[in-house]
């Protein structure tokens, strides 16, 4: 019983510390972190817009609810819990804007490279109706013509 | 003091307790991420920035779990396999712009090739063109002389065939010819071969009815294949009435079998020369209606040559 205490008390201890050497030396304050949270969701909306295929919905959602949990913290001054909640959310956020960009970035290549193909195939189409003609036109010239 | 000294040796007893746990599922698939070299080298030429984060979370992660501080080790590792996601998208990002260029590419070689694979085509066509035009040319010329030829053996054969026929044999095929036209009677006389032809107007008419023209046509057909014939159109009538008046009108009724033959027919009108009798040189009974039909006729005679 006295050991099982112990190793608690040692486990919260340490979270404690390494949180507390994390962020021991960051002197922001209350108003720091709920603007930080409102600037997050904002652009997390517009990933949000962005996002026609829903590829980081669930990353959007996630990040919505540690954007509640570290209002929540800020709301109740735990501001080492809100530093934490805010990292891992803008990590998540930044994650999000990624896969939707990449969404976007591989549509255009998608587009871009059926255009070249209808452009290779347009070649090949005159190339084919060239070598026809050629072959037209060294039968006419085996007749005499 | 006493309590300090008491807390960091808690901590350590802790930090060498978890020290031996086992390494969570999450880190162990880190592990994989951030130690495959082909994988890192990609991710470093494309994302350096995201790759320097996330092996700071690794490390801070691996701290964690020597120290066996859970949550930190769960913190530090989601940070770092987010981030490292985040550089793959990134990669994949960078792959998918290089597909547009290698595209753009693409579609510049295709463009200068099929503008060559044009000029080329217009080119083989404009030849083509040409020789088929020369070669239809030819074809054309060969056919014209196939008919030239043609015609010369018709018309060497006929001419033999025409050198051969007596003046008397002629006659003779020519009244046979014109006995062939329906509605016609055909004989001969001493100016030739006479046809004759009747009903072919109304009472007392001059216009020629259009169910005579077959037989008018058949007449000119006959003109036609004996070209050396002149020939004259006689008009008659019955005997009734006032007989200047059967005169007009039997030159009348010539007169329109002689124009249809040239205005419809194309014959030379030099050939043709038309003429009314009246009621002279009956064929057959005027006190008889069937005869009287007779006599009023036209006669068109192939005047012997």
């Amino acid at each position: 019983m006295l050991t099982r205490k112990l190793a608690m008390t040692a486990a919260i201890f340490a979270v404690s510390a390494v949180s507390a050497a994390a962020y021991a030396d960051d002197d922001r304050d209350a108003a720091h972190y709920t603007s930080a949270f409102e600037k997050l969701g904002t652009s997390l909306a517009e990933t949000q817009t962005a996002d026609t295929t829903n590829v980081a919905a669930t990353d959007v959602e996630r990040v919505r609810t540690l954007v509640g949990q570290g209002q929540a913290f800020v709301a109740s001054e735990k501001l080492e819990e809100a530093a934490l909640i805010l990292q891992r959310a803008q990590v998540i956020a930044r994650f999000a804007r990624a896969k939707v960009e990449r969404v976007g970035a591989e549509a255009r290549a998608a587009e871009a490279t059926a255009g070249a193909s209808a452009a290779e195939k347009a070649a090949a189409d005159v190339k084919a109706q060239a070598d026809a003609m050629q072959t037209k036109a060294k039968d006419l010239e085996a007749r005499g013509f | 003091m006493i309590r300090a000294s008491r807390i960091v040796i808690l901590a350590g007893v802790a930090a060498a307790a978890c020290g031996s746990a086992p390494r969570p599922a999450a880190l162990v698939a880190l592990d994989g991420k951030m130690k495959d070299p082909a994988h890192v080298a990609r991710v470093q030429a494309v994302s350096p920035e995201l790759y320097k984060e996330a092996e700071v979370y690794y490390a801070k992660a691996n701290t964690a779990y020597d120290d066996g501080d859970t949550k930190t080790i769960e913190f530090y590792t989601d940070l770092a396999s987010v981030t490292m996601a985040t550089a793959d998208e990134h990669v994949r990002i960078a792959d998918a712009d290089a597909a547009v260029e290698a595209s753009k590419g693409r579609v510049s070689t295709a463009g200068a090739a099929k503008t060559e694979q044009d000029a080329r085509l217009a080119d083989l066509s404009g030849r083509v063109a040409r020789m088929e035009r020369i070669a239809q040319l030819q074809q054309q010329q060969q056919l014209s002389a196939a008919d030239r030829a043609q015609l010369a053996t018709e018309l060497a054969k006929q001419k033999a065939a025409t050198a051969q026929l007596t003046p008397l044999a002629e006659q003779k095929a020519l009244l046979d010819d014109a006995s062939a036209i329906p509605l016609a009677a055909a004989r001969q006389d001493s100016r030739g071969v006479v046809i004759a032809l009747a009903d072919l107007f109304k009472p007392k008419k001059t216009q020629i009815l259009p169910t005579a023209h077959g037989t008018l046509k058949a007449v000119a057909e006959l003109a036609r294949k004996y070209p050396g014939y002149q020939i004259t159109v006689d008009g008659y009538t019955d005997s009734r009435g006032n007989e200047a008046a059967n005169l007009t009108l039997s030159a009348a009724r010539a007169q329109s079998v002689a124009q249809f033959l040239v205005d419809s027919e194309k014959l030379e009108f030099t050939r043709i020369k038309s003429s009314g009798h009246g009621a002279e040189n009956p064929i057959a009974d005027n006190s008889k209606a069937d005869g009287r039909a007779k006599n009023n006729r036209v006669e068109v005679v192939f005047i012997l040559p």
